[in-house]
């Protein structure tokens, strides 16, 4: 079985937005079902993938994998080179290869129970990537929301197959992309068994980022994370996309898009992209007041 | 000697209802239904103080000295993750 990328990625190019989520979405479409096969992906026309997209990729191509032998074939050097600096191309047998200007967040599977390795990976990988500047305090909160990502496929997606993240630092295009992925039930399903209601999967994400919406049970409080990085990405002209079944939202400094995917993803996708060319500096509001108080 | 006896027993038995009572009132009572954490940021070059330090594995960076203005922030540790 061939599948050829560029039959799903127009313009030869698989970015972190809405066609390029499609793309993956299709490509997921496409794989659902093969079984004791070959599966070929065909890169021949695409030139550009993002290697933050390596993560929702990966993901689907791990499913495949389960019950297929999986090969990609003609890929450009420039997509070998990052795919193989973030060791996205370990499991096809190409070595993982140094990363001299560390801008690869390597491409790694997390088990459900690996909550501190996640953390410890995304903790470190965020240095030296031209972050902008934040109060201790605040960084400690925007880590945790970052962790709430891991946390929430680990609680709510159901996945057996773990957490696949993967991060790219384009320095010339001042972004910082972090790509969580899981292949579970979907914020759509999860919602609409929480709520009791149909919904659609644009409207099922739009009501977890509303309010104190959460479809977490008991006195534990859920979302709020979620709805932090929000407002962080928002105040620094980033975007937030999540994708989950065939829903895809995107948040950024000009508003909030919702659009229905042409394929339905298996799981959710959360991309967190900084613009990394934000000099200003942040705090959290209540720290205000202690800031000053605070020994430096 | 034996009224003694019962009249502890009788204490005892009051204390442990009474925390017990305590234990279950506490468990009803609804959990504060917490707020989302309100961020705030000051744009570069606005004035507003920063003494540059390192975070925890973090990168060191020369940087203005704190200035000291009429500002919700005087001084305002910046972190490089």
């Amino acid at each position: 079985m061939i599948i050829k990328m560029s039959d799903y990625g127009p313009g030869g190019e698989v970015r972190s937005d809405y066609a390029g989520y499609s793309t993956l979405a299709r490509l997921a479409s496409l794989l659902d079902d093969p079984f004791l096969d070959t599966v070929e992906i065909d890169w021949k026309g695409i030139r550009w993938f993002e290697a933050n997209m390596a993560a929702p990729l990966g993901a689907v191509l791990q499913k495949v994998r389960s019950w297929n032998e999986v090969a990609n074939i003609n890929m450009t050097a420039g997509i070998t080179s990052i795919l193989a600096r973030n060791g996205f191309l370990v499991g096809d047998g190409t070595p993982k290869q140094a990363d001299p200007y560390n801008t690869a967040m390597a491409f790694t599977r997390f088990r459900l129970e690996e909550g501190e390795a996640f953390q410890e990976y995304v903790s470190s990988n965020l240095a030296g990537k031209d972050l902008p500047a934040m109060t201790r305090q605040l960084r400690r909160k925007f880590l945790e929301s970052l962790c709430e990502l891991f946390e929430n496929a680990k609680i709510h997606s159901g996945t057996r197959l773990g957490v696949f993240a993967c991060g790219q630092h384009f320095p010339t295009k001042h972004r910082l992309d972090l790509a969580v992925c899981d292949l579970g039930i979907g914020i759509c399903n999860k919602v609409q068994a929480h709520c009791g209601v149909t919904m659609s999967p644009c409207d099922a994400i739009q009501w977890a980022f509303t309010g104190r919406n959460t479809t977490r049970n008991g006195d534990i409080p859920g979302g709020l994370g979620l709805k932090m990085l929000e407002q962080f990405i928002t105040k620094n002209n980033g975007r937030l996309h999540v994708v989950s079944n065939a829903g895809y939202r995107e948040i950024s400094g000009s508003g909030c898009h919702l659009l229905p995917l042409p394929a339905g993803f298996p799981g959710t996708i959360v991309n967190v992209s900084i613009n990394t060319a934000d000099h200003a500096v942040y705090y959290l509001a209540e720290a205000s007041t202690n800031e000053v108080a605070v020994a430096y | 000697m034996r009224t003694h006896l019962y009249l502890g027993l009788a204490l005892s038995l009051l204390a442990l209802l009474l925390a017990v009572a305590t234990v279950a009132l506490a468990q009803s009572a609804p959990a504060a239904a917490p707020k989302p954490t309100q961020i705030v940021r000051v744009p570069g070059g606005s004035g507003v103080g920063v003494a540059v330090r390192t975070g925890a594995g973090g990168q060191m960076e020369t940087g203005e000295k704190p200035k000291m203005k009429s500002q919700a922030v005087s001084i305002c540790g910046r972190y490089r993750l």
